[in-house]
């Protein structure tokens, strides 16, 4: 368990281009709420800081949600995550993100905690009021332990192995992203399309994400 | 400087844990009989099947049909036990058997999951059991829904059959009641817990299809009222492509079930016993009352108490109905 927190620390700290980088100012926080459906319904709660990082403009930012349903702690998310400015010209902008993730799940046949990875891309069209840009991304389930119950055992596998399981996939995300500034607060809306590892559509064949952010 | 240090550090403690890989097999489902050579299997139409039998060869031949599609007969080994001094394996040489891609047997992909092929290798057992000979059919859910296929299109090679808790015969039905059958408001625990399974490992292959459906997929269906917890109906492997792709063959272009398996059902003149829980709200019944007319000769029994899972929670009072269908000289109330 150790090593794989040790190697998901590691990995830079960046993620989602969720938000206008028409509006980062270094030296600017932003608290921001989130909820949709990305797999599961998850409302999140984070926290980002922008930064000038070699010239360039980025935030670093944390973030934790739980999974809806029976508010179960146990199937959570939580996200250590930046962003940096690559390109920008006129009210053209790319970003490229990046973020070690954990998750956890947790029900009556096995309880599973995951280390991964996140990298993505967002570009589009800025203004300081409003923004619209294509995502493409890639989170990678790099380690998962995996730990079963007695009625696993006992109504499917007796001898089904509990430990770590390396390779155990990913999940690619193209979509788009657009929001909207009033005042402080940004308003953010994601919409997409998840694809396994291998290609294959997922159970929920979309992903919809929405925000608020407040700078300060 | 740090970070390399870190990396270097993580990957030594890494490379001292023991990891496994989800695709090995054994490490998270069971085996196949691709892959473990010592469990029972038969071979017929090209594809290795799991499968046993009870009773001795010669004597009449009783096929089980599991339900799913893509579970496996673990649960239906109970109906060859003795109940009050009588076994069906004293009068019938009885088949189980994992169906294709189902349960312990050989794992295919779409082209060979068809109603057509099922079709083909349900009459490759029975010509092979029983060559030239009737069979008897005692199917469970999917079971009762594959062997009333079976019957459809080869009435003469069933002598009578014992359908549990039938799932819907016509598409329409099933199109019908299917809201009915399946949990999915938006924020039930078990249709999230499924959808966040998919951000720890990425179902790219047989193995890994499988273990999802199996964590997610076993909530989804609370009106069955079946038993949940220690005692619940156990079973080995849910074929996950089977369940996709052959509910997908009974599908038009627009994913509406279009299937009918009642289209020559008048033509079979063996008896049929419906047996249903009282408790099943959606497949118990009133489906199975529904149904009833569809056969030329059955009758319906339902079990008080009972959930879709009949056959494994009140297996005595199942056989008690089935011996006294199978050795009955006239059924009361056929129609």
């Amino acid at each position: 368990m150790w090593a794989a927190i040790l190697l998901a620390g590691a990995i830079p700290a960046v993620a989602h281009g969720q938000w206008n980088l028409a509006r980062l100012t270094p030296g600017e926080s932003r608290m921001h709420l989130t909820t949709g459906v990305d797999p599961a319904i998850i409302p999140s709660i984070g926290y980002n800081r922008v930064a000038s990082l070699f010239g360039r403009t980025a935030q670093v930012g944390v973030e934790a949600g739980v999974v809806a349903g029976e508010a179960d702690v146990r199937d959570f998310r939580a996200r250590l995550s930046g962003q940096v400015q690559l390109v920008r010209y006129r009210g053209l902008r790319l970003a490229a993100s990046a973020a070690a993730i954990t998750r956890g799940t947790d029900n009556d046949l096995f309880r599973a905690v995951n280390f991964g990875a996140d990298l993505g891309a967002t570009g589009g069209f800025y203004r300081r009021g409003l923004f619209l840009a294509a995502e493409i991304g890639f989170d990678k389930a790099i380690i998962t332990h995996f730990a079963h119950s007695q009625q696993y055992r006992d109504e499917n596998y007796a001898e089904a192995k509990d430990g770590w399981y390396l390779d155990n996939g990913g999940t690619w995300r193209f979509g788009v992203v657009s929001g909207v500034a009033i005042g402080r607060t940004e308003l953010m809306l994601r919409a997409g399309v998840p694809r396994t590892q291998g290609g294959e559509s997922l159970p929920l064949p979309a992903y919809l994400s929405l925000g608020v952010g407040v700078r300060f | 400087m740090q970070v390399r240090w870190l990396f270097g550090l993580g990957m030594i403690t890494l490379g001292a844990c023991e990891t496994m890989t989800m695709t090995e097999p054994g490490n998270l489902v069971p085996r196949t009989v691709t892959e473990d050579p010592s469990l029972p299997a038969i071979t017929i139409n090209g594809t290795r099947l799991h499968a046993e039998t009870r009773g001795s060869p010669g004597k009449p031949v009783l096929i089980m049909l599991h339900g799913g599609p893509g579970a496996d007969y673990r649960s239906l080994l109970r109906l060859a036990d003795r109940f009050d001094g009588y076994s069906l394996a004293d009068h019938y040489q009885i088949v189980f058997w994992d169906q294709r891609g189902a349960g312990l047997s050989q794992r295919h992909d779409k082209a060979v999951l068809t109603i057509d092929q099922y079709d083909a290798d349900l009459l490759a057992i029975v010509n092979r059991f029983a060559p030239g000979q009737q069979v008897t059919l005692v199917g469970h859910s999917w079971g009762g829904m594959y062997g009333t296929s079976f019957i459809d299109r080869h009435p003469e090679r069933v002598k009578e059959a014992v359908f549990i808790e039938t799932g819907p015969l016509r598409g329409s039905t099933f199109e019908r009641i299917k809201g009915d059958m399946y949990d999915v408001k938006v924020m039930r625990e078990w249709l999230n817990d499924m959808l966040w399974s998919t951000q720890f490992f990425s179902a790219d292959d047989h193995i890994r299809m499988d273990y999802q459906l199996t964590l997610g997929a076993w909530r989804s269906q609370p009106r069955n009222n079946a038993r949940r917890g220690p005692g619940a109906q156990p079973g080995w492997r849910n074929g996950a492509k089977v369940a996709r792709y052959l509910m997908e063959d009974g599908q038009d272009a627009r994913g509406r079930f279009d299937y009918d398996f009642t289209t020559n059902l008048r033509a079979f003149p063996g008896r049929v016993l419906l047996i249903a829980g009282s408790r099943s709200e959606v497949l118990g019944p009133t489906l199975q009352q529904e149904q009833l007319p569809l056969y030329p000769r059955a009758r319906l029994e339902v079990v008080p108490g009972a959930g879709h899972d009949v056959n494994w929670t009140n297996t005595a009072q199942v056989m008690q109905l089935i011996r006294s269908f199978l050795t009955a000289v006239n059924v009361r109330g056929e129609q």
